[in-house]
């Protein structure tokens, strides 16, 4: 045994540091952005719960090049800065939804909002408004959901038929009707800018709404009369007062506000036809 | 050591003056309290009948204090916010199609013109009824 080490004495081990002085974090390897001479300062909304019982601000100012976006900056600031700094993102591209936050107020995906855009110093990044904050930037989307999940959002049929006759067809034509409300992609934008949600958090609100649309509008549905009596109620498509804000920020241009006051014409259409016709032709 | 979730959403409280945030929150507001000069207006109609019922003197004197500068302007104001509401409504008409060219809404701007028109056509029509122009 030789070359065995001889077990250090007691004495030779350094003492641990004091606690009240934590050894900083391993910077990780990431460098400035090439060519950034500017530098943008950012005021970002902060909540942590379990330090904090009131959400507060906090100043970062970085450098940056005209290419980067405002989720390139949180990246930057959590990477380099602040690891701790929560907020949500997925494809970068405007596809996922996911990284939503209100940007000097209005609701953006910081994806998609360049930073050399923002003409105001400090830039404030906040939580989407009208929603319960959970964690700095991020907010519950449980409710959203549960809005999401009312409207019946699935093809219903009457008579299914067999799988071995094959898929419901369509025409071009036929998908044309609803392909505007399909592309949403459930950031809540629309929400975060919706002055009725924000005054009644039971409201079905923007793309709850354009997603029953895009359903009644598609020729293989058939379970109208539920979807259609599931939103038109008093905290459904008839509380929105059409401010129209909702179809402004909507970054897929899916124009939830038309889509509400159609649901109306609709609604109020079947209504007319139910006390004027007579059972057998509605 | 165990690990503690901390689970405490934040309900943050919006501000009253949340409608100056930007310029299409006021207009909504706006176009809201369009229907406060609609109902004056409703009011003075009624102002109207009651004098007219109340015999010739009274309907005189109505018809007078109607001619005033004051109530020119007064009848002036509620002009320009039922205006506002009526072309804000048509625009919001928009976003219902009434039918479609090959398969796609028509432009905003034909269905807005469409019943510019009609509006404008019965409202000669009422003007004809009434004074016999044009
Ligand atoms: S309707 Fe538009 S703003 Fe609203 S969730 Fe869908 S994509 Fe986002
Ligand atoms: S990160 Fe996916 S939409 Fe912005």
């Amino acid at each position: 045994m030789a070359g065995a080490p001889a077990p250090k004495p007691a004495s030779a081990t350094p003492p641990p540091p004091p606690r009240s002085v934590p050894p900083p974090p391993p910077k990780p390897a990431v460098p400035a952005p090439k060519g950034s001479s500017k530098t943008i300062k950012l005021r970002i909304g902060r909540y942590r719960p379990e330090r904090s019982a009131e959400p507060f601000y906090q100043e970062f100012t970085i450098p940056y090049r005209d290419d980067m976006v405002v989720l390139d900056a949180l990246n930057y600031i959590k990477d380099r800065i602040d690891p701790t700094l929560a907020y949500r993102w997925s494809c970068r591209m405007g596809i996922c939804g996911s990284c939503g936050a209100d940007v000097e107020g209005s609701p953006k995906l910081t994806c998609a909002l360049y930073l050399k855009d923002l003409r105001k110093s400090p830039v404030t990044i906040e939580p989407l408004a009208n929603f319960a904050v959970l964690k700095d930037l991020i907010v519950d989307i449980e409710p959203f959901m549960e809005k999401l999940e009312s409207v019946n959002p699935y093809i219903v049929r009457g008579d299914e038929k067999p799988i071995e006759r094959g898929e419901y067809r369509q025409t071009p034509e036929e998908l044309e009707l609803y392909r505007q409300q399909s592309l949403c992609i459930n950031c809540m934008l629309c929400y975060a800018a919706c002055p009725v949600y924000g005054h009644d958090e039971k409201f079905l609100g923007p793309a709850a709404s354009a997603l029953a649309l895009r359903y009644e509008m598609d020729s293989r549905d058939q379970g109208s009369e539920e979807r259609l009596a599931a939103v038109a109620t008093s905290h459904g498509i008839w509380q929105c007062t059409f401010v129209g804000e909702c179809s402004v920020v909507c970054p897929k241009h899916v124009d939830p506000a038309g889509a509400i006051q159609q649901l109306k014409a609709r609604a109020a259409t079947r209504l007319m036809r139910s006390m004027l016709l007579p059972l057998s032709t509605r | 050591m165990a690990t503690q979730t901390v689970r405490k959403p934040y309900v943050r409280h919006r501000s009253a003056w949340w409608w100056t945030k930007n310029p299409r929150y006021l207009l909504f507001q706006v176009r809201e309290l369009t229907s406060v000069f609609v109902v004056a207006y409703a009011f003075l109609l009624l102002w109207q009948l009651w004098a007219l019922r109340s015999g010739p003197e009274s309907y005189d004197a109505f018809l007078q204090m109607w001619y005033s500068r004051p109530m020119v302007i007064v009848n002036g104001i509620i002009l320009a916010f039922a205006l506002l509401h009526s072309v804000t409504w048509f625009a919001a008409t928009t976003k219902v199609p009434l039918f479609r060219i090959h398969g796609r809404p028509p432009p905003v701007a034909l269905t807005i013109g469409i019943y510019v028109a009609i509006w404008i056509v019965l409202s000669l029509v009422v003007a004809k009824l009434l004074y016999g122009v044009p």
